[in-house]
């Protein structure tokens, strides 16, 4: 589903140059749940806004179902990224000015191509899916740390992507929630979606089909 | 869409109130500024515009040539009008306008009612037909066909008659009984020429049978206005103007070795654009740029404002601006979305503001500031909303583009790392540059007013060269009171508080005359000349305090009709070797220079003292008309004592109740006239200082709110410099450090600018001082205190902080 050849990405100021992701070549299947595991500073996240169409590789190629996307223009980006890609981050990243049903029909909103009434029973249907159908009224500050993340997830997967990103998604989150999110990301993989999460936790990782480790931006 | 912005918006709002106080606060204020400038501009450059065909009807000016000098002046001979519209059939009809009396105010009465109206005329009967009025009561085409009928305004007929229908009534002068004829609606603020009280021109003719007309063409005392076809250029009225002058003004202008031109003046154009003496009250299209200037600048430090606070803001909302981008939304969007934003807070804005100059209007004395009358009830007109509406769209859009396209560009993935470079401000030169441009223009404004009050202090103290404190003015109406003068004089002299009076028919600055006269030089011949002339009797020198430096006084033992002093500059453009025994005539009488007087300031300090002669006053009613007599007037001046000035003002009115009964007592002092002069520069410097003051106050309220937002991104900075040793005061002056080198950039800036435009506005001033460095020195060192002070207050709290609280701060 996504391939990336020899990619690399520098970070540079004007004194110092970084090589945050350095010649990592990695495929992911469709339907696969991959772990990218690794200490801070090795390019994880880099690689994962990589993958996300968030970053442009400096070198190297990026497919993205069969297609060259490595050099698209930044509006094509967005439009494959609004289609095709969800995000779960470890910081949740809700909106606060928001509800709970805002912040999840943002993405058909931007999307465009729906009425209210659909986006409507689209937003309750995924709500009732990760158990927040309750709370549909309510701002992030009046949610846990784990309803906000199963917040997060309903409005990742509202567009039915075809692959989602979690970038540590039980970082903030004690073991309980956390559990519950790595469930919620187990049965969306086994309904066909892809995933890709960033972890630091062996027992977030060992949920994943494949895990790849990362030291100082290679894929060991 | 649109919903999820506008929520978003207005739960920022909630969320953030001190920064939306800050932000609707200061863009209602300057947004408020901007209306009522605005409003007071509409009023000034659209005099006269609500007059029906205005396009079409002029003004006759007289251009006045002699000797190289040359003048223009609004009012020409009576019989001028009517000889042109005789010869010309592109002109349709005309009105002319005589003042009713020599300062224009006349007397009316009403059974025991008596007052005096500043704005009284004899008009033709035409002048409905000219002038659209609204008719209250009466008929518009005969009203003033009577010599004997009168139309009054609203104002006066209320004044007399209540609410009656005052048509049939009789109003007095001090000359005959009128009966009023028709009552018009108050004119409009915006009216160039005012008036109450209508007398029918047809009253003049007694006085004008079997004239001179050729000569009566120079005597120029009337407005004179012409209705002219449709599309008629102007400028073809050249032609006009030398036909005119071969027939009818060439042979006496050889004799008097002058020429005159004439010429249309729009009427819409009289109030701003005219250059002539003699006219009415004008407005000056100085302050209207200066006006249109501070308008934009108050307006613009208020969207400045709103772009600084909406970037500063920028670190707080990156997060959500990242979460967008990565859920989809274009920068397109984005865009749409905080130029909404901005929107929101323009419209609440402008609802703040119209409450605010709804109040303004109504409740203080904006009038008197701006010299106009603005229409409380402005705020019902459609009109206005629609425009309130369009400058919120405008606000809105100009404030909200440069923060939207800011915020839009934020990338998701510096804001998602939330590394130190994701928290910097970005477009900390753009802020800095904008805060610059607000200051620039507050140390201009307030650096302009310190000018203007400089110059204002030094006209009001500027020695005139005569006395003008504690010097009463009367009125004295009609022969009876006036060959009575030397008795009036005598018993007001008997009260020790009365020091010496004076019978004279001007006022410096108000009544002073303009003669073409022809007058004898050193090898005998006469010359014509433009003068200044104004009139005194034997007690004149010692009331105004005029100092002789050659030749005798009048001399009350001997006759002094048909003598006169001179001042210096009249005897230096004569050249003069020896100025007593030299003529002067006036086409009356040929006056002897007796005296030479110290040059004064009969003028206002706008104009360089010019040529001026000072004839014996003196009156002679043989041969006058009842009427001439009855209406003839002079000016006495009462010297009075310092002390006791209220039971002085008493004993006059006591005297005058006595002596002239015929008329209720009024009073001025010569001062408070000579102040009127420049009534208009103290309103202006007034205004600015005000717009200053709320240019500042803008300002500093931007710049609170910046420094709210600067502290809180350095305040792990300040944690460790306090940990290192610093001190409060030292941390405080470490984040004010970054506004006073902008602050001293904008001093340089705007001082140059102020510079230009203060020359511009004292070159029109004959008399001035420099300007010197200090008001731009205040100015800045102000600007500087009040940023001090604002940023010490927002950063206080801060600074002085527990370092362990700050290192804590994760932002």
């Amino acid at each position: 589903m996504i391939r990336l050849e020899n990619v690399q990405k520098l970070f540079r100021t004007d004194e110092v140059e970084t090589t945050a992701v350095d010649d990592v070549s990695l495929a992911v299947a469709e339907g696969e749940f991959v772990s990218i595991m690794g200490p801070s500073g090795c390019g994880k996240s880099t690689l994962m806004n990589i993958m996300g169409l968030i970053d442009r590789p400096d070198a190297g190629h990026y497919f993205f179902n069969g297609e060259n996307v490595t050099r698209n223009p930044q509006k094509s980006l967005t439009e494959l990224r609004r289609r095709h890609i969800g995000f779960v981050f470890q910081n949740f990243n809700l909106i606060d000015e928001l509800t709970v049903f805002e912040n999840v029909e943002l993405p058909m909103i931007y999307g465009g191509g729906l009425s209210a009434a659909e986006r409507r029973e689209k937003v309750e249907r995924v709500l009732k899916k990760v158990d927040m159908g309750h709370r549909i009224r309510h701002f992030p500050r009046q949610l846990s740390g784990g309803q906000q993340q199963r917040v997060a997830v309903a409005r990742a997967i509202v567009n039915q992507p075809q692959l989602i990103l979690a970038d540590e998604p039980t970082g903030n989150l004690d073991s309980e929630h956390g559990a519950e999110v790595m469930d919620m990301l187990d049965a969306l993989q086994k309904e066909g979606t892809t995933i890709v999460m960033v972890t630091h936790s062996p027992e977030s990782a060992a949920r994943a089909d494949r895990v790849v480790k990362m030291l100082d931006g290679r894929i060991q | 869409m649109l919903k999820n912005y506008v929520l978003t918006t207005l739960r920022s709002l909630r969320r953030d109130w001190g920064y939306a106080l800050i932000n609707i606060a200061g863009l209602g204020i300057g947004i408020a500024c901007f209306m009522i400038l605005a409003l007071y501009l509409t009023s000034e450059l659209t005099y006269d515009r609500q007059v029906p065909n205005h396009e079409n009807i002029y003004r006759i000016a007289v251009e006045l040539e002699n000797e190289r000098r040359q003048d223009h002046v609004a009012n020409t001979s009576r019989f001028m009008a009517p000889l042109l519209a005789q010869d010309h059939a592109e002109i349709l009809d005309y009105v002319r306008f005589f003042p009713a009396s020599q300062d224009g105010r006349l007397i009316l009465r009403s059974d025991d009612v008596s007052f005096f109206w500043p704005d009284a005329y004899l008009a033709d009967p035409s002048i409905f037909a000219v002038f659209q009025h609204e008719v209250l009561h009466g008929d518009p085409e005969t009203a003033l066909e009577d010599p004997l009928s009168v139309a009054i305004s609203e104002t006066v007929a209320k004044r007399y008659f209540g609410d009656e229908n005052p048509i049939g009534q009789k109003l007095t002068t001090d000359t005959a009984a009128y009966t009023v004829s028709l009552v018009f609606g108050d004119l409009p603020a915006t009216t160039h020429l005012r008036y109450d009280v209508l007398l029918s021109y047809k009253r003049l003719d007694a006085f004008f049978n079997n004239v001179d007309i050729r000569q009566q063409l120079w005597g120029l005392s009337d407005y004179s206005y012409l209705v002219m076809r449709d599309g008629y250029d102007k400028v073809d009225f050249a032609d006009i103007s030398t036909s005119f002058s071969d027939k009818y003004l060439a042979e006496r202008g050889a004799q008097l070795n002058a020429s005159m031109r004439l010429y249309l003046e729009p009427l819409a154009d009289l109030h701003l654009s005219s250059i002539t003496q003699g006219d009415r009250p004008r407005g000056n299209m100085f302050y209207v740029y200066t006006f249109a200037a501070i308008a934009l600048f108050v307006l613009a430090i208020a969207c400045i404002n709103y772009m600084n606070l909406a970037t500063a803001r920028s670190v707080g909302r990156s997060k959500e601006v990242a979460m967008r981008k990565i859920l989809g939304a274009s920068r397109r969007q984005l865009v749409v979305q905080f130029l909404g934003e901005s929107l929101t807070f323009a419209v609440i804005s402008v609802l703040l503001a119209l409450l605010v100059v709804h109040i303004v209007l109504r409740y203080t004395a904006i009038d008197n500031l701006l010299g106009t009358t603005l229409d409380p009830n402005l705020m019902e007109r459609p009109g206005l909303i629609i425009a309130a509406a369009a400058l919120a769209l405008v606000v809105g859009i100009v404030s909200g583009l440069y923060p939207a396209f800011y915020l839009a560009a934020i990338e998701p993935i510096v804001a998602l790392r939330g590394s130190a470079q994701g928290r910097q401000t970005r477009g900390g030169n753009m802020r800095h540059a904008l805060v610059f441009v607000q200051f620039a223009i507050s140390i201009g404004v307030i650096a302009c007013t310190l000018l203007m009050a400089a110059q204002m202090r030094y006209v009001q103290t500027k020695p005139l060269g005569f006395d003008k404190d504690n010097i009463v003015v009367i009125s004295l109406i009609g022969g009876d009171l006036l060959e009575r003068a030397d008795f009036i004089k005598g018993e007001l002299a008997r009260d020790p508080r009365v020091i010496s009076t004076t019978l004279t028919p001007n006022i410096p600055g108000e009544v002073v005359f303009t003669n073409l006269a022809r007058i004898e030089a050193d090898d005998g011949t006469d010359s014509s000349q433009t003068v200044r002339v104004m009139g005194g009797d034997v007690d004149y020198l010692d009331v105004m305090g005029l100092e002789l430096v050659q030749g005798r006084r009048f001399d009350p033992a001997t006759p002094n009709e048909e003598l006169a002093y001179v001042n210096e500059t009249l005897v230096k453009k004569m050249g003069w070797s020896q100025p007593l025994g030299k003529h002067i005539d006036n086409g009356n009488f040929r006056n002897r220079v007796v005296g030479v007087v110290r040059d004064f300031h009969f003028q206002s300090l706008h104009t360089p003292v010019e040529p001026l002669y000072i004839f014996f006053n003196w009156f002679d009613f043989e041969g006058s008309t009842p009427l001439q007599r009855a209406v003839a007037q002079s000016f006495l001046y009462i010297k009075i004592a310092d002390e006791d000035i209220a039971g002085t003002l008493d004993f006059l009115e006591d005297a005058f109740t006595r002596l002239d009964p015929a008329h209720p007592f009024e009073y001025r002092f010569l001062d408070d006239i000579l102040g009127r002069q420049y009534a208009s520069e103290r309103r202006q410097m007034q205004l600015i200082g005000i717009f200053a003051a709320v240019c500042i106050l803008i300002s500093s309220m931007g710049l609170f709110g910046l420094s709210a937002f600067t502290t809180a991104q350095r305040t792990k900075e300040i944690g460790v410099r306090k940990i290192l040793g610093a001190s409060t005061p030292r941390i405080i002056f470490i984040l004010f450090k970054d506004v006073v080198g902008l602050i001293l950039a904008a001093l340089v800036v705007s001082s140059m600018v102020s510079y230009y435009v203060v020359s511009n506005w004292l070159a029109g001033f004959a008399y001035k001082e420099g300007i010197g460095p200090t008001a731009f020195l205040v100015a800045g060192a102000f600007c500087l205190g009040i940023a001090f002070f604002t940023v010490a207050l927002q950063s206080y709290r801060t600074a002085s902080a527990s370092p362990a609280l700050a290192l804590r701060y994760e932002g």
